[in-house]
């Protein structure tokens, strides 16, 4: 296994939405484009996004924000708190821009993709600086792109992307490979994990070069096969399979913090209820269902003493159905039973081992008639939230109250999900 | 990129479909057996205004107008303009622009390597673009939406 990739081997792109939530806001508020930016993430809890002057004012990213605060307040950094509608709907519209400028693409996050490079390794730059231009221009988005012959590498090459002015790294010779893999520790190698790297590191391991000179029985013995996979991709031969199928056992998953302790054991539950039919509604709208379910409680990860409990449960079958779900987490919480409810931090539901619904087997005879009532009730739903928002239907156990809803003080407006909220433009001087 | 958990979020993000959002015609005439309805032939898809107005939808954003520099251009204060990025400012385009960073609706000239931003209202005064300045482009203004 030691033949390196011809110049014929076909280049991947990784394209990153720099500090995305922090370019996002810029778009709509020219004015913080020079200062530094934080974005918090819901609740205002911890720091999510960091403009370039943020991070270099030493803000770490997952900063709890009331840490921060004494020097946020005296350097003059400009505090957002998240706004998710408008950095999904930006995050859409990249991907859009993105899509027209390869044949072939995959959605890695909310401001990740990977793109296969349309022409060869003489003309990767000149095209990779016009997909950068392109959703400059047409988003407002400043991206970094990574190229290389594997992901693996594209994530390499993308960090490097990050420091260039240009905001673009071809990684493609061998020299400049070994040069950039010696500069970057195993720890921050894409599928290395934290516990991968502390052994790796023990081993003296301690760079992406060191790692890719491994024995490959060694690695397979010691780093399993995702390990050997990953391996493999720092020689260049891809490994990496794409994620083309988007639902077959993946998860689905809504949690949030709570602003402030939780009144009662109902808000809890209510909460717990929003999280079911948010996640259950995204896999309808995908066409899949979920056959499993956890339900998660964590009190304050800034506190000592932090814990978490989880429940998980099996659903006799896959399910998309709202209120069977909402039932099975409750049964779950019940089971949790927390004990003191004031510590409750925050809580969430992953919906898991995703099928197609068409793919999942028929039912007998009797329950069919069950089944299709059950759908055409949530396809009801579906159709009316969409028309006049979530708030218009929901189920009663969701509750109408919403106190556990989180703080948000410092959301920029919806620009581009919400009429009423449109970018202000001055016509007056 | 190393991210910590935020929420509410969805971790499972899918591609997103090329294709736009259709509206199809819903016909629900009742037709009597073996007597077709004449129209069924001429059934055509409804118009769309978005495919009217919008040339380069991931490029095209809304916004809203508050001043009365404009009015001569028929931009009225409270008036929504669609704006396309993806399209280049020519000379005398109505554009949105940053200016010391304020999104600012003015048409621009240029003439003779000047560039000016123009008001449409004789009571404002033009504005010519010089070195040192912070003027970007922000996106072409391609119609706008006033209520009678």
């Amino acid at each position: 296994m030691s033949s390196t990739p011809s110049d014929a081997s076909p280049l991947f792109a990784l394209a990153d939405g720099n500090n995305f939530y922090v370019s996002c806001e810029r778009v709509f508020e020219p004015k913080v484009r020079d200062v530094p930016v934080v974005v918090l993430s819901n609740n205002d809890g911890c720091i999510v996004s960091r403009s370039n002057e943020a991070k270099k004012l030493g803000i770490p990213m997952g900063a709890p924000f009331y840490r921060w605060r004494p020097l946020i307040v005296s350097k003059g950094v400009r505090v957002f708190s998240s706004n998710y509608p408008l950095y999904g709907e930006m995050s859409l519209r990249m991907m859009d821009t993105l899509f027209s400028l390869t044949p072939h693409m995959e959605v890695y996050s909310i401001d990740e993709a990977f793109l296969d490079v349309p022409v060869g390794p003489a003309e990767a730059e000149g095209w990779a600086e016009g997909v950068r231009r392109r959703v400059l221009r047409d988003v407002g988005i400043p991206l970094s792109l990574g190229v290389a012959s594997t992901k693996t590498l594209c994530k390499v090459a993308g960090r490097s992307a990050k420091r260039d002015s240009r905001g673009v790294r071809i990684l493609i010779g061998q020299e400049e490979i070994r040069s950039a893999l010696e500069a970057t520790g195993v720890e921050e190698l894409w599928g290395i994990g934290r516990q991968l790297s502390k052994f790796l590191i023990g081993q003296g391991i301690l760079n992406g070069e060191k790692l890719r000179e491994c024995d490959d029985r060694w690695v397979r013995a010691h780093l399993g096969l995702a390990g050997l996979r990953t391996v493999m991709e720092l020689r260049g031969i891809p490994c990496v399979q794409g994620e083309e199928a988007p639902m077959e056992g993946r998860s689905v998953s809504t949690s949030r913090s709570f602003a402030d302790p939780l009144p009662d054991p109902s808000a809890l539950r209510e909460a717990v209820a929003c999280f079911v039919a948010t996640a259950a509604s995204k896999l309808r709208e995908n066409g899949a269902m979920a056959s499993g379910l956890h339900l998660f409680l964590t009190t304050s990860p800034f506190r000592g003493d932090y814990r978490s409990q989880t429940a998980f449960c099996s659903l006799a079958r896959p399910s998309s159905y709202t209120p069977t779900l909402i039932g099975a987490a409750w049964r779950l919480l019940e089971s949790l039973n927390p004990e003191n409810l004031s510590q409750v931090k925050k809580a969430g539901i992953i919906l898991t081992d995703l099928v197609e619904e068409s793919k999942t087997p028929p039912r007998l005879f009797g329950m069919n008639a069950a089944l299709e009532r059950e759908r055409g009730l949530m396809e009801a739903v579906d159709r009316i939230q969409k028309r006049w928002g979530g708030q218009a239907i929901q189920t009663a156990a969701e509750g109408r109250s919403r106190e556990w809803l989180t703080r948000q003080s410092r959301r920029s407006p919806r620009y581009t999900t919400d009429w009423n909220e449109l970018p202000l433009v001055k016509a007056k001087g | 990129m190393k991210k910590p958990k935020i929420g509410p979020s969805i971790e499972t993000i899918y591609p997103y479909g090329a294709g736009e959002r259709q509206e199809l015609p819903f016909f629900d005439a009742p037709i009597p057996a073996g007597f077709p309805s004449p129209a069924e032939d001429y059934l055509d898809k409804k118009l769309d205004l978005n495919e009217l107005l919008i040339r380069h939808p991931s490029a095209t954003f809304f916004v809203r107008v508050a001043g009365e520099s404009m009015i001569q251009a028929g931009i009225h204060s409270g008036d929504i303009l669609i704006v396309d990025r993806a399209q280049e400012p020519r000379s005398e385009s109505v554009v949105v622009a940053v200016i010391d960073g304020e999104l600012t609706v003015k048409r621009i000239k240029k003439r003779g390597g000047r560039i000016f931003l123009l008001p449409e209202n004789p009571d404002f005064p033009v504005m010519e673009i010089l070195g040192g300045m912070n003027f970007e482009v922000w996106g072409v203004v391609t119609y706008v939406i006033h209520s009678l």
